[in-house]
């Protein structure tokens, strides 16, 4: 009881102003926000069509999904304070993909990405593509490829869970650092160049995040697992 | 009191008091400058000619405004964990009485 109450506090609690991880409205050129669009689409279809299949095999795992869609939406909203003066934000996207595998999360992150670009005019509907690719592709498949690599060397499982969000979560600012630097290439400025730039501002300031949300992920796989075991089971024997 | 009840109480306070501390410490943490704000400026260092190609359809009208909007996102997402608790525990009690 304590743990639940302990763990929704602090998901509650670290929730202020969000300004953190999307690239804003417009901040892309209209090449890029196209091409990440198309690199996006073929994720999101394969995802639909793999968490339909996994929901007719089984059915109790739609409440889970919701559940993890939850997670998602509770930590994409969190602004912590970090160092060097500035705030950033958690994904929560590894946990669910470690359930119903990388692809389905693609479905999760339009919706979030889409409900704060819309409701909250944060990131935009110009640089969805580019976002999502970031948080919900990169993220969700950075996340199930450390975890089977962590399993692989025997470590324990929430060790293995806690190093897949930790990595899930610095790989999406990674990926978001590299879109920019693409994106904003020159003569004068090569994607090296800018990658280095945007890495300093987002690397530092993610590192001590991306250990909170290696936390909270063990925490609410617990969670989960307390009450799902089952389900879990069987998913993981679809993936 | 029965366990349901207790975590719904638990959940409940818990929301509660999240949302009275967020507007509390607000202005406090808006000091802390956001990342997305900073890579912003860092495009404008890179290429200042360069104009946004697209502007939100609006905007909160104030942080306080902008705060409220995230702490609704939070709400429906502790919603939907908590009414998942409880669901859970129900569940669990009717399996135990079986």
């Amino acid at each position: 009881m304590k743990k639940i109450f302990v763990t929704l506090s602090v998901l509650l609690i670290a929730n202020t102003q969000l300004n953190a991880m999307h690239i804003a409205e417009g901040f892309l050129p209209a090449k890029w926000s196209i091409l990440w669009w198309i690199a996006f689409i073929p994720f999101l279809l394969v995802g639909f069509n793999k968490l339909k299949k996994m929901i007719n095999e089984v059915p109790q795992a739609k409440i889970l999904y919701a559940v993890v869609g939850a997670f998602v939406f509770v930590l994409s909203s969190l602004k912590l304070p970090s160092l060097a003066g500035s705030s950033s934000h958690l994904t929560g996207i590894a946990m669910g993909a470690l359930l119903f595998g990388a692809s389905s999360m693609s479905i999760i992150g339009i919706i979030v990405l889409l409900f704060q670009a819309l409701l909250l005019a944060h990131g935009g509907i110009t640089t969805l593509g580019a976002n999502a690719f970031s948080m919900a592709v990169v993220g969700a498949f950075v996340a199930v490829g450390i975890y089977k690599l962590a399993a692989s060397l025997k470590a324990p499982q929430w060790l293995s869970i806690f190093l897949a969000a930790f990595f899930s979560d610095l790989c999406i600012y990674m990926c978001t650092s590299v879109q920019l630097a693409m994106a904003f290439q020159s003569e004068a400025n090569t994607i090296m160049d800018n990658t280095i730039k945007f890495l300093s501002v987002f690397a530092l300031s993610q590192l001590p995040l991306a250990i909170i949300e290696g936390i909270l992920t063990v925490l609410f796989y617990q969670l989960i697992t307390r009450y799902n075991s089952e389900e879990i089971k069987l998913l993981s024997k679809l993936n | 009191m029965t366990k349901t009840k207790r975590i719904t109480l638990w959940v409940g306070i818990a929301v509660v008091a999240a949302v009275l501390f967020q507007i509390g410490m607000a202005d406090t943490l808006s000091l802390f400058d956001g990342t997305d704000d900073q890579s912003v400026e860092v495009i404008q260092q890179i290429d200042a000619s360069f104009e946004p190609i697209f502007e939100p359809f609006w905007e909160p009208g104030s942080d306080k405004a902008e705060t409220l909007l995230f702490a609704l996102q939070t709400l429906i997402g502790v919603g939907i964990i908590g009414a998942y608790i409880i669901y859970s525990e129900k569940r669990k009690k009717a399996k135990a009485c079986k």
